[in-house]
């Protein structure tokens, strides 16, 4: 059965598209069937971190999103392109034009595109488990897909103007009995492997938290050229990225 | 072993608005009705921060600890 994640961050910045590409290949690493979804629609970034260019892209997700283009012309099969010796890489990535993201943003799309995207990625190519790399912030286009997925996974940065907004972003999901996971992202290292911090923030945030990843320069210094964890499969932000998929691959259902 | 996949093409029907849940309207409803006591979460945010930075201080205090233990041993 397929399962469908929204990325969710208060402020941008936080590492959301990273964590989202990093995590889907890793998915995929354990011969996992995953498809990848750049709903930051104003200012869609996953494709770079993918190496795709829009010219790859036979349609866009704002084509489908408006019933003007098949699923099929809108994903791009990034498994032989990635190189990954097994499981699948899907990625519906969004248009870049200004015109496109204005009529998207003024007409919005219905909250059923969540439900049909996942059941015909389903249907069409078989996959495990869909992911929404959503915009950040509290605004209702990105709470819908939040709501909208099965599983909500909040990224967060330990600074004060993170850690309120999650906080609020929290106390809002709850009101729709909402369950949500936590990724601590960029987490001073001296902090990192405090058993407290988690118990401390799942506290907090009344959810539990699955990941914490610490800051490595070595990601700044990386700047979305490529696939981090294909990259460099020992570094220990690539073991922090494996953590995090093997509790999703054991603990989350949909 | 995977189940077939489907050889038609997907199309997304964007103009179903009628058969929705609502959910939009219910969470536009829950953010303009949002009662933000700034105060109660700026107070639990710095009682949470301060938590951790005594956390931080004890780890500082254990390291230091140890280092005089070291060096007596030397």
């Amino acid at each position: 059965m397929v399962i469908s994640f929204s990325i969710h961050s208060y402020r941008g910045g936080t590492g959301k598209s990273t964590t989202t590409a990093n995590l889907a290949v890793m998915l995929a690493l354990y011969s996992k069937s995953v498809a990848t979804i750049d709903l930051d629609l104003t200012s869609p970034g996953l494709h770079v971190i993918y190496q795709v260019s829009q010219s790859q892209m036979n349609a866009t997700l704002n084509d489908y999103i408006f019933g003007k283009a098949a699923l099929e012309d809108t994903v791009v099969d990034l498994t032989n392109q990635l190189g990954l010796p097994r499981g699948k890489l899907y990625f519906l990535g969004a248009s870049m034009k200004p015109e496109e993201i204005a009529k998207l943003m003024k007409e919005g799309y219905s909250e059923s595109f969540f439900k049909e995207v996942t059941k015909q990625l389903s249907e069409a190519y078989g996959v495990d488990y869909v992911i929404f790399d959503t915009h950040p912030g509290l605004i209702e286009d990105t709470l819908l897909a939040v709501l909208s997925s099965d599983i909500s996974l909040m990224l967060m940065r330990m600074d004060k103007q993170d850690i309120t907004g999650t906080y609020v972003t929290a106390q809002v999901l709850s009101r729709f009995g909402k369950t949500s996971y936590v990724i601590l992202n960029m987490v001073p290292p001296e902090m990192a492997d405090r058993p407290e911090l988690i118990t401390e923030v799942s506290k907090l945030l009344g959810a539990s938290v699955i990941g914490v990843i610490p800051f490595y320069p070595e990601i700044l210094q990386h700047r979305s050229r490529g696939v981090f964890v294909l990259r460099h499969p020992r570094h220990p932000y690539s073991r922090r990225i494996k953590e995090i998929a093997d509790f999703i691959i054991k603990n989350l259902r949909g | 072993m995977r189940s077939k996949v489907s050889k038609r093409k997907h199309y997304f029907s964007p103009l179903v608005r009628g058969k929705e849940t609502d959910l939009r309207a219910r969470i536009s409803e829950a953010l303009m009705s949002v009662q933000t006591d700034v105060s109660s979460i700026e107070s639990k945010v710095s009682a949470f921060e301060k938590r951790l930075e005594e956390i931080l201080n004890r780890l500082d205090d254990l390291e230091s600890r140890l280092k005089k233990l070291e060096d007596l041993l030397d």
